[in-house]
């Protein structure tokens, strides 16, 4: 079942109600942008050693226009490098009432000099307050940190964490635990400024069967697969807990997964609870207190399968709307989740991220 | 009714445009010499505007790890999200006919390149 209604080509009006889009890919239009931003014996690694960012999509192809909306390329540099092209496609088309920056830029998964790594993540961060929060009071961001290093990334959240249009600390995936202490000083940091953290895969996203030999496979399993080891790995980790008012925003990695993996956690909860006697509560329960899940890409399903399936979740809060502009894979807020009751709709688009960041 | 919506030679093969005719936004595509297609310009997936999609082909196999690359400049691949669509029918490549794009009769009278909207 379709879960839309297609307007006509070309429509651009603005949804009835104002959207908040939760997961929105600024991009650099080149390394050479962070230079001026760099510590001078930083910047030479760039102008004099060539460094550049790695491209590590580990698939070559993706569709006939790549891995961009072929509308969404500017006169120069890459999709959503462009402010003025995201206003026009993306916050005017639709009146949208914030538009939340996650980049798609982790140097914890670049893997070069660490403390580089760490002076990269700050100059990304001042590069994206000067030229984007700077330009519209809609956009929020999110912060770039080196997660190699958490205690430089806690000092990097005390030093922009207070920036009235930053929202939250944004994780790619990995292959450690969130839940491990090592990452620990990331959310005292984050818990200090009232942000959260948001979590988006990346190209080295692995499975359990590491690399897999299509992108058809590694998109349909290593989000969910790396979203659900996670997020098994915070809650028996006690974090919740420990940072009692910590949230996470899963981004990209579905949520029609949910209810298979809260009975099965909270299954063996039951089972193995003297592992982890600081739990106090059910693991679902921690689950949809702590965590929202982005919309995009919505699968193909309607009304019916959509509401069945919060209703196992037990809860209408866990889900938040996404585009996932510039991408190939874009969901519109005025063709996507049009079927639905006009307040679940406007609780999904709107007001569960308000809620979720306190806008 | 028909409409009279341009020269052949304003398109080449393998390129493709919207139009408006009688009220409706088509896409126009034109996959070979002589051959001219019009469709609904809305994805019926998620609403994409299929004229700033692509027009090409597709791949096709015969056996497990055999690639054969096939129908040129007869396929439209989505702008958002990528789906198939068969230009001379409609019909997406993958799934069945609740997703099929509404095809308008496309002709060519006299180095004109003429289109029905559908309407009496």
């Amino acid at each position: 079942m379709s879960t839309q209604a297609p307007a006509p080509a070309g429509e651009d009006r603005p949804t009835e109600f104002p959207v908040i889009d939760t997961d929105v890919h600024e991009m650099l239009p080149s390394v050479l942008e962070l230079v001026p931003y760099l510590p001078e014996h930083f910047q030479r690694y760039i102008t004099h050693g060539g460094w550049r960012t790695p491209n590590y999509s580990p698939y070559a192809y993706a569709t006939d226009h790549g891995f961009a909306r072929t509308d969404a390329f500017p006169k120069d540099g890459p999709p959503g490098s462009s402010y003025e092209l995201m206003r026009e496609q993306l916050l005017d088309r639709y009146g949208m009432h914030h538009a939340i920056l996650t980049g798609l830029f982790f140097p914890s998964d670049m893997r070069v000099q660490h403390e580089f790594m760490s002076a990269v993540a700050a100059a990304y961060n001042d590069y994206l307050a000067e030229h984007w929060l700077a330009r519209d009071p809609r956009l929020l961001g999110s912060l770039c940190v080196n997660m190699n290093e958490p205690q430089a990334a806690a000092r990097e959240v005390d030093r922009m964490g207070d920036h009235p249009q930053i929202v939250q600390v944004m994780f790619s995936s990995s292959e450690i635990g969130f839940g491990e202490p090592q990452f620990h000083p990331i959310y005292e940091a984050a818990a200090r400024h009232g942000l959260r953290i948001g979590v988006h895969t990346s190209g080295l996203t692995q499975t359990s069967v590491r690399h897999h030999r299509y992108q058809l496979e590694w998109r349909t399993v290593s989000h969910p697969e790396q979203y659900m080891s996670q997020i098994a790995s915070l809650v028996a980790a006690g974090v919740f807990e420990k940072f009692p008012d910590l949230k996470f925003a899963m981004l990209e990695g579905g949520w029609t997964w949910l209810p298979s993996f809260l009975w099965r956690f909270d299954l063996h909860y039951r089972e193995f609870r003297v592992e982890v006697p600081w739990l106090k509560r059910l693991p679902s329960e921690y689950i949809r207190d702590h965590f929202v899940f982005s919309t995009q890409p919505l699968e193909d399903i309607g009304r019916n399968e959509i509401m069945t399936i919060l209703d196992l979740i037990g809860s209408d809060r866990v889900l938040v709307f996404a585009t996932d502009y510039p991408h190939f894979d874009f969901d519109s807020p005025t063709q996507t989740l049009t079927d639905l009751p006009a307040d679940l709709r406007r609780r999904i688009l709107h007001d569960n991220a308000a809620e979720f960041y306190g806008l | 009714m028909r409409h009279d919506v341009g020269a052949i030679d304003d398109l080449a093969p393998g390129e493709m445009r919207e139009i408006r005719v009688g009220g409706r936004v088509l896409v126009l595509c034109r996959s070979a010499e002589e051959s001219f297609h019009a469709l609904s310009a809305t994805c019926p997936h998620r609403g994409g505007p299929l004229a700033a999609g692509v027009l090409s082909g597709t791949v096709t196999s015969n056996a497990v790890g055999e690639y054969e690359y096939t129908r040129r400049n007869q396929i439209i691949h989505c702008p958002w999200h990528g789906y198939e669509f068969d230009v001379c029918d409609g019909r997406p490549l993958v799934g069945g006919t609740r997703m099929r794009v509404r095809v308008y009769p496309a002709e060519v009278v006299g180095g004109r390149i003429m289109v029905d909207d559908g309407r009496d």
